[in-house]
């Protein structure tokens, strides 16, 4: 207490100080002078253009539409952008991919396949050997030793297209609705292919080149590895400085659209969105609780981290395994969920329930572009190719765009009473 | 391309903020930031505010507070607060508690309760705060005659000891007696030479008129108005700010005072009195 005290009174010392020598002294200037100056700079702007020695100003509707403009650019290339190999040679895939599977009847499906090199054969999930047409009864039965023991599984033969090849494989089918993806390709399956340990999504079942940002999203299946996360993190900021700079999106927490665009990318948006509506729910639910305790903010925060926590463990043990376990369980950053919730309240309390619900709208909307950037194929293969680099053209970049001073494009909108007054008066 | 140029004037965010950063130091921020350092500097320059009745730094001075010496009116404010959060108000007394504006008890453990909250930081950025009793301000019968319930009062933006842009602020029902325009406060643009209001707006709808009290703004001047300019025209000095926006209202008894002095002040004055701050703020000797 005594510590916070006198570092309290030398804050008040540097003031004092700073009032004695740096600030403009008081002076009794007669009100009349006042008042004729602010009547000269009424009629405003030609004056203070005069005065800046002739250099013409660009007029802000310019500015602006250079603004709009590069938005629009940036927004094109992003969701336009071509595919584009993400490896170095055809022959490299991920340790996940996306496969085409054909049963017999011509009926085919595009899901996720977990590349094993350590498995020899390979398995497909019984719903999805149904859903394909295949006559399990009849079929004929091997015997498979896994971990889990040996036992008698139906196999059936399937047409596979991975990385734009096509190739006749036969999988034992056994449940896997618990597991992480529907098909494992063993090592048979991939001779001749490399698989690259560590990344995932590297090709699509008909090219090698790398699926767009969108298919990512809707996969549930993680994308992006650890080194080119870091080296994305500054280019998901630099986009969160545009946005805010220059569109004037307010979200609730500056880069908390961030943490959960990196949670979309790596769990995918079927699975994220509604979970993290969830979150928010449970954690609002219990804000007016914590609120009648009178608890300090710390503590808040502290019990709502525990319930979005017990949240998140009830869902993996509700949902089972599949899709979760790799996913949200490490990838949600619940403490940035419980702080949004918090602000969440805070902005319902003083703004009402429309200003809380944009803000939320606006912070999962800004989370899901951010994760649509990230996931880009050209974004990706820069990422992965020149990670430092892009870090710092990022910092460059984010510097630049700082310095943008004219008006924001959401004010268009907030300051159009103001425009129009003062055109009427000119 | 010519019916854009009203865009010209207006100030945006980024502006302000840079301008805010460029003009403002540090150390001036704090001290705005800190209510009992303000008055203070305030006081020294001769400008107007409310005086402190009881300062309270740690939990030990709660217990130490005596009760009896409060007056049967008083303001109690975290020193800290943003936006007027906090604030517990008394307007009379009942035996050992006080009442609230609508006649409701507080009692002590209510003003106990409030102000280990305060002091836990509960609505101040920092972790810690201190808390103020200042004796109760009651508006100026002119401008309580305008507003509906709470404390109206009156935005001056300077640009060092200059008034450049000024507005009342009229709490309605909707923003709950808070004086917070985006709470649909009422904003009337103020003439600075004449203390006259020349248009009044709530949210983004112009009005003549008060919506709850229906008394006419348009024309209403505000009183001790040479002096309302003369209390915002000292705060520069006061604070070392080069840009600031002062909050000060009219008591009914005591004049003008200074209830705070904003660092950044905020860009909705524009749209009040329809001036762009760009053309309030440039002058030949601004850097």
């Amino acid at each position: 207490m005594t510590g916070r005290r006198t570092d309290n009174f030398r804050c008040h010392g540097v003031a004092d100080r700073y009032y004695w020598t740096a600030a403009p002294p008081f002076k009794a200037v007669p009100m009349q002078d006042l008042l004729k100056y602010e009547e000269s700079t009424d009629s405003g702007e030609r004056s203070a253009g005069a005065h800046r020695g002739g250099r013409k100003r660009v007029p802000v509707s310019v500015k602006v539409l250079a603004a709009a403009a590069g938005l629009g650019l940036l927004l094109l290339a992003v969701l336009g952008s071509p595919d584009r190999p993400l490896s170095s040679s055809p022959e490299v895939i991920g340790e996940r991919e996306m496969v085409r599977i054909t049963g017999p009847s011509g009926r085919s499906a595009e899901v996720l396949a977990l590349i094993d090199t350590g498995a020899s054969a390979s398995s497909v999930d019984t719903a999805l050997a149904k859903e394909l047409g295949f006559d399990l009864d009849s079929a004929p039965r091997i015997t498979v030793g896994s971990a889990l023991g040996r036992e008698k599984r139906p196999v059936v033969d399937t047409t596979v297209r991975l990385a734009g090849r096509s190739f006749v494989a036969k999988l034992s089918v056994n449940n896997r609705s618990r597991r992480e993806t529907p098909v494992l390709l063993g090592r048979q399956e991939v001779q001749g292919l490399h698989v690259a340990v560590g990344k995932r999504l590297l090709t699509q079942p008909d090219s090698t080149a790398a699926p767009s940002a969108l298919r990512i999203l809707f996969a549930k299946a993680p994308a992006i590895d650890p080194v080119s996360m870091m080296a994305l993190l500054p280019l998901a900021a630099l986009l969160i400085v545009v946005l805010r700079v220059v569109v004037g999106l307010n979200t609730l927490g500056t880069f908390s659209p961030v943490l959960l665009a990196l949670a979309y990318a790596q769990a995918g948006l079927p699975l994220g969105v509604p979970l993290t509506l969830v979150m928010f729910a449970l954690g609002f639910a219990m804000q007016p609780l914590l609120r009648r305790l009178h608890l300090p903010r710390v503590a808040r925060l502290g019990v709502l981290i525990a319930v979005v926590t017990s949240g998140l463990i009830a869902a993996q043990l509700g949902l089972g395994s599949f899709g979760l376990s790799d996913s949200w369980g490490m990838s949600l950053p619940v403490v940035v969920t419980a702080i949004v919730t918090e602000r969440l309240w805070e902005a319902w309390d003083l703004d009402g329930v429309r200003a809380a619900a944009t803000g939320a709208a606006l912070t999962m909307g800004t989370a899901v572009l951010v994760a649509l950037l990230l996931l880009t194929p050209y974004v990706r293969e820069v990422a992965e190719a020149v990670p430092l680099q892009l870090a710092v053209v990022c910092a460059v970049w984010t510097s630049i765009a700082g310095t943008y001073q004219g008006l924001r494009l959401s004010e268009l909108f907030r300051f159009a009473p103001a425009a129009k007054r003062q055109e009427a008066k000119a | 391309m010519i019916r854009l140029r009203g865009w010209d004037p207006v100030m945006g965010m980024n502006l302000r903020n840079a301008r805010i950063s460029r003009h403002n130091s540090s150390a001036a921020i704090r001290l705005v930031n800190d209510k009992y350092a303000t008055k203070k500097a305030l006081a020294e320059v001769g400008a107007p505010t409310s005086p402190t009745l009881a300062l309270l730094r740690s939990r030990r001075e709660i217990a130490a507070l005596d009760w009896e010496g409060l007056p049967d009116c008083w303001a109690l404010k975290p020193n800290q607060s943003l936006g007027g959060n906090g604030i517990l108000l008394a307007f009379g007394r009942r035996r050992q508690n006080w009442t609230s504006s609508s006649g409701r008890r507080i009692s002590r453990d209510l003003v106990a309760d409030q102000l280990r909250r305060i002091l836990d930081g509960d609505f101040s950025p920092r972790p810690t705060d201190w808390a103020l009793f200042e004796p109760l301000i009651r508006a100026h019968p002119e401008l309580a005659r305008l507003s509906h319930q709470g404390l109206p009062d009156i935005r001056v933006i300077c640009d060092r000891d200059r008034p450049r842009l000024a507005m009342l602020r009229l709490p309605t029902r909707f923003s709950g007696g808070r004086a917070n325009l985006h709470q649909k406060a009422i904003g009337a643009a103020v003439d600075l030479s004449t203390g006259r209001i020349t248009h009044a707006l709530v949210g983004k709808e112009p009005t003549e008129t008060h919506p709850d009290t229906g008394a006419r703004l348009i024309g209403a001047t505000v009183p001790h108005w040479p002096e309302v300019l003369d209390a915002a025209r000292r705060c520069a000095a006061a604070t070392g700010l080069h840009y600031l926006g002062a909050d000060i209202v009219v008591d009914a008894d005591r004049g003008p005072l200074i209830l705070e002095v904003n660092a950044r002040p905020g860009l909705q004055i524009q749209n009040v009195t329809g001036h762009g701050l760009m053309s309030a703020t440039t002058h030949p000797w601004s850097p």
